[in-house]
């Protein structure tokens, strides 16, 4: 068993290192918070693959991971209920479970770094609610306008900071699809 | 799963065609796409999730159903259905209109 330390923000390039190191002979077993965990094997043996589950219905998750195993996938695990690290026999082409751009869209959306879905909200959060407690304090009005202005210019930050992600996410998602501009109008709609 | 083939009507995808096609006798998940795949000759290609997905879009618009007698028990057999077959031939008759048309400029 080989350990290595990584972080990856991106679908994508993960599985490019996954499908490397499997190429070098390293099967990937398990993932567990920035850990993957390798076993030694024959070269090239096989795809992977890294796909939000989608669902949180238990039977539904449950239907559609027997559908990926009897069409030849193998689920090797799946990682905090949401994303799922599969792996088929290696071939000539390559391996896809979301031919449909809509399927596409919803991988890359459900990509998104922890940072844009967790850590920024909670950001935002934490100020909104540092703001009202300038005013419960016993302090000067001089004090509470100082630390609400700050507040609220976190805040501010915050709220830009995350329509910036968030439309870097999005070209970034339509730039790997190369997409049309009709196309494009409407998932910015949709996102934003 | 919200895909383009939840129209009600119009033009079906070429995805829901060749499912439709592909159930006109029993077939599980994996059959439906190798069958696909074969008879396009790997020009359409569909993704385990695409696929999933869109049975599951077919079944809730009845056009297709799940197989009573699951013989092995597990892998999931589906046949279209009286109402999908329906659908399937008003689609075959606007592709031969489609096709009528372009032969009569074209050919």
């Amino acid at each position: 068993m080989i350990v290595i330390n990584k972080q990856f923000i991106d679908f994508d390039k993960e599985e490019a290192w996954l499908d490397d190191m499997a190429k070098q002979g390293l099967n990937l077993q398990r993932y567990a918070w920035g850990k993957y965990y390798f076993e030694k094997c024959e070269p090239g043996q096989y795809q992977y693959k890294v796909e939000p589950l989608g669902t949180n219905d238990a039977k539904k998750k449950q239907e559609y991971l027997d559908f990926l195993q009897q069409s030849g996938i193998e689920v090797v695990m799946i990682h905090q209920k949401s994303r799922m690290y599969l792996r088929r026999q290696a071939a000539d082409t390559p391996f896809v479970v979301h031919t449909d751009i809509n399927g596409q869209i919803q991988r890359y959306r459900a990509a998104r770094g922890l940072w844009v879905q967790i850590l920024i909200p909670m950001a935002f959060t934490a100020a909104v609610l540092a703001m009202s407690v300038c005013f419960t304090l016993n302090i000067s009005a001089l004090a509470k306008g100082i630390a609400f202005g700050t507040s609220a210019v976190i805040v501010l930050a915050g709220v830009a900071i995350y329509i910036f992600a968030l439309l870097l996410l999005t070209i970034d998602v339509l730039r790997r699809l190369s997409v049309n501009n009709a196309f494009a109008s409407r998932f910015f709609g949709a996102s934003l | 799963m919200s895909t383009s083939e939840n129209r009600e009507s119009g033009p079906l995808t070429e995805v829901v065609f060749y499912i439709l096609l592909a159930l006109h006798q029993p077939r599980h998940g994996y059959g439906i796409m190798q069958y696909i795949e074969e008879i396009t000759k790997g020009r359409v290609v569909m993704g385990a999730g695409t696929l999933y997905g869109a049975l599951n879009t077919l079944q809730k618009k009845r056009w297709i159903q799940e197989l009573d007698d699951q013989a092995d028990g597990r892998k999931k057999e589906f046949i279209i259905t009286r109402q999908g077959r329906a659908m399937f031939a008003i689609e075959v008759k606007r592709i031969k209109q489609l096709l009528k048309h372009a032969q009569k400029i074209t050919a």
